[in-house]
Order: C-alpha cells, then sequence, then structure tokens
C-alpha cells in the first residue's frame, strides 16, 4: 500500500514538474489566447506621385456598411431604406439581413455622403467600418506603369507590385484581453501601432506623360497601328519622364482583352466601390487605350535600322570608318542565300559614311559591319546594354534576345548589324540613344527618383549607374551624324523649331511565331533620338506596331517631334539659337555664359 | 495582611463583659488588581495613530481611485483626440485626392477646350532683351493718316527666336538673341 502511494504520489510529482516548470509557457500562451482577441490594423498604403508630387495613386479611409442581422427586428423595412442609398437590390439586402449570423458586409468602401447618411439614418444593427481603398485621380494616366492593387490592397502589377513591400508598410495589432464571456475588460487592451507604407516618388511627369500618350494615340489611331510605345528621358540622370504604353482597341487592332475591357468600364464609372477608384478622367482617343503591360520594358521587338547605331559607333571607335568615309553601295548584296537590299532601289553608288547613316542603307551598314568584325560588334551590342535588363526592375522585364557568337549564322554579320536577328525592348534601344546624347556615358534608367514617409518628409534615392561607353570624340562624331539623320535624312519629320535634333529611324519587320521568316506586311516603325543635339537634355524613343505607312520616319518621327518639342518648352530648355546667340554674345561682352541647363528636366517649372 | 493591634489593659477590664468570640473565619481574601496607571495622553497618542493610520489608506485608496479616474479620463480624451486627427488625415487625404482629380491634365484639357482655348498650332519663343543693349526707342511720331496699322505676324504662322519691334524706328539694332522664356504648349 505504502508503495503504491509513493508511486501516485511520484507521478503525480513528475507532472507538476513537468506542467510548472517545462510546460509553463504552452499552458500560459493558451490561457493568453483564450482570454485575448487580437485585431489585425491594417497599414496605411504609402502614395504614387509624380515628379512634381501630383498624386497618381493615393489609398483613402471609405467607410464600408456592415449590418449585425441578430439585432435588426424588421429585415425588410432597413432593406429597402438602405437600398437606394447603396445602390444594391432591397431583395439582395434583405437576403444579407436575414442571414443567421452577427456580422455581414453590405455595401464595401461607400461615398463620404453614402456614410452620412447611414449615419444620419441611425438604424440599430447598422454600422460604418472604415476601410481603405486605393484612388487614382488622373484616371488611367500612365497605369502601365503605376499598376493596380487588388482586393486585398496587395499590387497586382506595375510599380504597385515591384515596390509591395515599401508601399505596404507594416500591418498593427490590437490585443483587447476578454471576460470568459467575450466581454472586453477595461484597460485590457494592448496595441502595436500600424507603420504605414511609404510612398514613392515617380520620374514621372504628369503633364509629359499625358502629352506623350495624347500624341501616340493620336498617331494608333492615325496610321491604324495596333499600338504603340514611346518613352522620353533625362539625359543626365537617367529618370525616365514619360513612359507611354498604349494599345488599340478596335479597327486593325486585336481585341481587347477582357481585363482591358473591364478597366475602361471601372473608369467610365464615376464611383467605384472596388479596390481601386478610378477618376473619370481618360480622355484617350475611342479605340486607344491603355495597354495592359509595359510594353516599353517587357515587349521585344527587331528593332531595325535604330541600331545601326551600334555599328556606327564601334565603327567610328575603332577608326574602320570615319564621318566622311566613302564607301561604294551597291544596289544589293548577296550573303548565303540571303540577298539584302536597301529600302530604296538603286545602282551602285558612292556614299560616305554619313549618309549611310541618314539615308539609313543596309547595304552600306553591312560592309562597315564586316570591316569591324563580329566579335567587335557583339562586344558593342553588349556595352550599349543590349541583352541585359536595363535596371528598372519592372515586374516581367525582358533582357532581350542577343545571340551569341555561337548561334551566328552565316548571315548574321549581315542581319545584326541593321537590326535584324536581335529583339530588344524600346528601353533599351532609347538607353543606348541616351548613351550618345551623355557625351558616351551610359546613365541606368530609373523611375523611382524618392521615397514619401508618412510625414510627408522626402528622400532622394541613389543616383543611377553610369558608364563610358563611347569615348568622346567619337561620341561627337555620331552625334553630328544623327543630326544628319533629321535635317538631310530618313528623320526630318522629327525636326523641331528652334532645336537640333539627333536621332535615327527605324523601319523593321515583325518575325512570324509560326515559321522562319516575317509577317508579311507586318512592321514597326520607330525613332529614337534626342535634342538639343548640340547640348542635349531630354532623349526619347517612339515605337509603333504595325503602322501604316510603314517607315519609322513618317509615323513615328512625328510623334517624338510633338514630344520632345513639348517636353523642351515644358521643361524651359533654352532653343539651340538662343544658345548659341547668347554664348557668343558673352564670348564678347563678358557676360556670363549661357549653357543649357543639365538638370534642367529635373526641375519643373 | 497584618492582625490587628492589641488593646491596652484597661479598657480590657473595662470590658470584661464577655463579648462574642470573633468569627475565626478570615474574611475571604480578595485580590486586588493593582489599579493601572492611567495615562491619558498615551492613550490619546494611540488612538490618534490609528485613525491617522486607517485615514492613510483610506487617502491612499482614494487618491488611486482619482488617479486611475485621471487617467482611465485621459486615455479617453486621448483616444477622442486621435480619432479626430484620424478623421481629419481622411479628410486631407480624401481632399488632397479630389485636388489631384481636378487637377487632372485630361479634365484641364477638356475645361480649356471647354472655354474656347486652343492649342497653338506653333509655339512662338518671345525675344530675348539683353540688360546690356538698351532698348529701342519707340516711335512716337504720328502715323500718316493714310497709312495702316502695323500688322502683326498672324499667330502660329512662324516660330522665331529673334523678331523686330513692329513699330521701332531703329531697325538698325541688331538682333537680339532668344530667351528661354517659351510659352508653353498645350497641356
Amino acid at each position: 500500500m505504502r508503495l503504491v502511494l509513493v508511486v501516485v504520489f511520484g507521478v503525480m510529482a513528475f507532472r507538476l514538474v513537468q506542467v510548472q516548470e517545462f510546460g509553463h509557457q504552452h499552458y500560459a500562451a493558451l490561457s493568453q489566447a483564450q482570454l485575448t482577441q487580437s485585431v489585425s490594423v491594417p497599414a496605411v498604403r504609402g502614395g504614387i506621385y509624380d515628379r512634381n508630387g501630383e498624386v497618381l495613386a493615393e489609398t483613402v479611409t471609405r467607410q464600408t456598411v456592415v449590418a449585425d442581422p441578430q439585432i435588426i427586428k424588421n429585415p425588410a423595412a432597413v432593406a429597402a431604406a438602405l437600398s437606394p442609398l447603396l445602390g444594391i437590390p432591397a431583395d439582395s439586402l434583405r437576403a444579407k439581413l436575414t442571414q443567421p449570423t452577427g456580422f455581414v458586409y453590405l455595401a464595401h468602401r461607400v461615398p463620404d455622403q453614402v456614410a452620412a447618411s447611414v449615419t444620419k439614418m441611425a438604424i440599430n444593427g447598422i454600422n460604418l467600418v472604415p476601410e481603405a481603398q486605393r484612388v487614382v485621380p488622373v484616371g488611367l494616366l500612365a497605369q502601365p506603369v503605376v499598376g493596380n492593387v487588388g482586393w486585398d490592397g496587395n499590387g497586382t502589377s506595375g510599380i504597385e507590385y515591384q515596390y509591395q513591400t515599401t508601399l505596404a508598410g507594416k500591418a498593427g495589432t490590437t490585443s483587447v484581453l476578454t471576460s470568459p464571456g467575450g466581454v472586453a475588460l477595461p484597460n485590457g487592451s494592448q496595441s502595436i501601432q500600424a507603420t504605414p507604407g511609404t510612398g514613392l516618388e515617380l520620374t514621372l511627369d504628369e503633364s509629359v506623360q499625358y502629352v506623350a500618350e495624347q500624341a501616340l494615340a493620336a498617331e494608333i489611331v492615325a496610321s491604324h497601328a495596333t499600338g504603340g510605345t514611346a518613352v522620353i528621358m533625362d539625359v543626365k540622370t537617367g529618370d525616365v519622364l514619360a513612359m507611354a504604353n498604349l494599345t488599340a482597341t478596335k479597327g486593325t487592332a486585336p481585341a481587347a482583352p477582357a481585363a482591358t475591357t473591364l478597366t475602361a468600364k471601372v473608369a467610365a464609372a464615376p464611383i467605384t466601390s472596388g479596390a481601386t477608384l478610378v477618376a473619370q478622367s481618360d480622355t484617350l482617343p475611342a479605340g486607344v487605350s491603355e495597354a495592359l503591360s509595359n510594353s516599353a520594358v517587357t515587349q521585344v521587338y527587331e528593332p531595325g535600322s535604330v541600331f545601326k547605331l551600334v555599328t556606327f559607333s564601334a565603327a567610328l571607335a575603332d577608326s574602320v570608318i570615319n564621318p566622311g568615309s566613302t564607301l561604294s553601295v551597291p544596289a544589293a548584296l548577296p550573303m548565303g542565300k540571303y540577298t539584302f537590299h536597301d529600302a530604296e532601289q538603286h545602282g551602285t553608288v558612292a556614299m560616305t559614311a554619313t549618309q549611310i547613316l541618314a539615308q539609313s542603307s543596309n547595304i552600306g551598314t553591312i560592309e562597315i559591319a564586316q570591316g569591324l568584325g563580329e566579335t567587335r560588334l557583339l562586344n558593342q551590342i553588349a556595352n550599349l546594354g543590349f541583352g541585359k535588363a536595363t535596371g528598372l526592375g519592372i515586374p516581367g522585364e525582358s533582357q532581350g534576345l542577343v545571340p551569341g557568337i555561337s548561334q551566328w549564322t552565316g548571315t548574321s554579320i549581315g542581319s545584326t548589324p541593321i537590326g535584324q536577328d536581335d529583339a530588344v525592348t524600346a528601353q533599351q534601344v532609347l538607353d543606348a540613344y541616351n548613351s550618345v546624347a551623355d557625351g558616351g556615358v551610359f546613365v541606368s534608367p530609373r523611375l523611382v527618383r524618392a521615397t514619401v514617409d508618412a510625414k510627408g518628409g522626402v528622400t532622394a534615392a541613389g543616383a543611377t549607374l553610369s558608364h563610358r561607353v563611347i569615348d568622346p570624340t567619337t561620341n561627337a562624331e555620331l552625334t553630328a551624324m544623327l543630326e544628319q539623320v533629321v535635317t538631310t535624312g530618313t528623320g526630318t519629320s522629327a525636326a523641331i523649331d528652334g532645336y537640333t535634333v539627333a536621332g535615327k529611324t527605324g523601319t523593321a519587320q515583325i518575325p512570324s511565331p509560326d515559321h522562319l521568316g516575317y509577317i508579311p506586311g507586318a512592321y514597326i516603325g520607330s525613332f529614337a533620338g534626342f535634342a538639343p543635339a548640340q547640348h542635349p537634355v531630354l532623349s526619347a524613343i517612339v515605337v509603333l506596331d504595325r503602322p501604316t505607312p510603314i517607315y519609322g520616319g513618317a509615323v513615328a518621327a512625328p510623334v517624338f517631334s510633338t514630344i520632345m518639342a513639348y517636353a523642351l518648352h515644358h521643361f524651359g530648355i533654352p532653343t539651340t539659337a538662343a544658345a548659341t546667340t547668347a554664348a557668343s554674345t558673352s564670348a564678347v561682352g563678358g557676360a556670363g555664359s549661357v549653357t543649357v541647363p543639365a538638370g534642367a528636366a529635373t526641375e519643373g517649372p | 495582611m497584618a492582625p490587628p493591634p492589641a488593646a491596652p489593659a484597661a479598657a480590657r477590664r473595662a470590658t470584661a463583659a464577655p463579648q462574642p468570640r470573633p468569627s475565626t473565619r478570615r474574611p475571604p481574601l480578595r485580590v486586588f488588581e493593582p489599579e493601572p496607571r492611567r495615562s491619558s495622553r498615551r492613550g490619546l497618542s494611540r488612538r490618534g495613530h490609528v485613525w491617522v493610520g486607517v485615514a492613510l489608506v483610506v487617502a491612499s485608496l482614494l487618491a488611486v481611485v482619482v488617479a486611475d479616474a485621471m487617467v482611465a479620463q485621459g486615455q479617453v480624451r486621448l483616444a477622442s483626440i486621435q480619432s479626430k486627427i484620424d478623421g481629419q488625415l481622411a479628410t486631407q487625404k480624401a481632399a488632397q485626392s479630389d485636388v489631384a482629380q481636378l487637377a487632372a491634365p485630361a479634365r484641364l484639357v477638356g475645361q480649356a477646350i471647354a472655354q474656347g482655348l486652343a492649342a497653338p498650332a506653333q509655339v512662338v519663343d518671345l525675344p530675348q532683351v539683353p540688360l546690356n543693349v538698351p532698348l529701342p526707342v519707340p516711335d512716337t511720331s504720328p502715323l500718316p493718316v493714310a497709312a495702316k496699322p502695323a500688322t502683326t505676324p498672324a499667330a502660329g504662322t512662324a516660330a522665331t527666336t529673334t523678331h523686330t519691334a513692329p513699330t521701332t524706328s531703329s531697325p538698325a539694332k541688331p538682333a537680339v538673341a532668344s530667351t528661354p522664356t517659351t510659352v508653353p504648349a498645350a497641356r
């Protein structure tokens, strides 16, 4: 008997030690869980602003109408009273109000005036709870860049997705000690404050973005293109000032995907109770809408003649040519089983290197590339940023496709120098031209120039990386040659009154996805360049998908001119004549010289 | 207890009459407690201490209750102010959003067009006037009766970086450089 008692008490002692010493934390946590109710407090999502602080997307607090059906005595009457206010059929409301639950949502994120009316009605069992809503006051402007948020308030595309962690902040919690009956105990609450999300100040300029989209949309309509992209950039800083991505939604364009249609409907509605409230201010022409993705960095295409910049920069640097070098350009150039032609038929003619570039001679360019060699050409392709991510980090960004030396065929030395075989993004092409504009220094582009904390404090982002890719002498020669493209060559439509412009046109066929070769009659017209040519401040590219006429000089160059002219005036860039005259006047009169403000593009008027 | 003292002899004789023998029973002895020394001062002091202690305890409890009430009141006030701040911040955000919506480029352009404004076909740069070059003297002589007034170039016909004032009388002045001053294009 004594032994039994010893064993029993021993077991009890063991269990006591086990519970009190080794398991006390576990049981304390269980107790705490039973007595504590924790409520997550969502953080306010940071806003997205343009470079001048204009709101592109912002989170505001709206009221959501909820009900406790167990309290409501007369669901039919309450439903009838709320129906016209909430815009929900009375039957639907009554069905919700008769559910066997103590909580039901009636309407999410109602407008302030509706919330005020609901409050005024003071219906027992009908309450309002705050809920965050993303508001886009500028309509669908730059929507492919800024992106969207979902119902849960998390970014689903664009900057909203890319910077989700930064924008979202950190949710807080409120823990309330309750009695076993579930009644909150006084002084028993503990709160961990939510940390608001950090806002982003983009490099985009709202006005330039608007003009870019309008000009591009007008050309899409006029040329019956299926879509287009326009990007404008600050030469020195790499700030992307506008990034327009549009798509045609009727006519020759493919049918718009369902999501686009939905977005358009949302935009047309004055108020949306969804996750995002889009203002009704989208005025794109009929048949054109914002693209689903940021095509400037996600969509690749064969660049065509704008790629000749690579060939000429390398050839000038290696002294294969100089701007005045004369070459004999035949009517056609057979290579393997292919024969290369120029866009315009001609006999064998003597052309200078500058003329070859200005007239965009394929054969002349191939001859120069043959003198350059494939290795040097590939090195220059890599130097100018092709085949690599741009550094923008946009979700879905493509690095492009640049075949290595092992993938070259017998005709690659003919096709690659004139912009065939390679697949590039519009932003990559612009980066290359921006390098020439920046005196031969490659500057990584950027879309975010600062972060904005909850109190409005702005912290500038770090400067982008830069490195020299073209020596200054070569760059000066190349700039002069590119200027000739606009003054006497294929890109005269890109000219801007009062400013010198340098750039290059491109007209490229679209490869067939089904078979080797190209889609008959399908072209991409583009123009890339910068201005003022002598003191470049802004660079830009315009790409049109399947336009009519097909030539970049005819469809893309005028859009470039429109956008660039507006931007130059918008940022107060002196005309070329003014800068030149003022400089000469200062040399004579001893006054301070007038130079093109290097940072003009970063300082809005 | 000490026995009573013996009487003198004469007295014993005069009183020869027999007297009842005193009872041999001794009165019951009683124990007398020594009367406590009454110290009213000490008594009062002790009672006072008790009362003071009780009062202190009560006062402390009261103070704690009052302090707790004040803290609770402060918390309620703080929560109320915080709620007001949140409300005002929400209002400010909503107002900021409304302003952004009203200032959206598309709306501005729409309003401008509605009011009859039109985008210029071309942007004309105004001429720069250097400070070290004297301005041309305006021609103040009366115009001939038959003469037509000086015409200004039609808007949008030329984009010039230099121009001469139409009424100036000193055409020999060198053309001056244009300035960064520009007429912004339509938004």
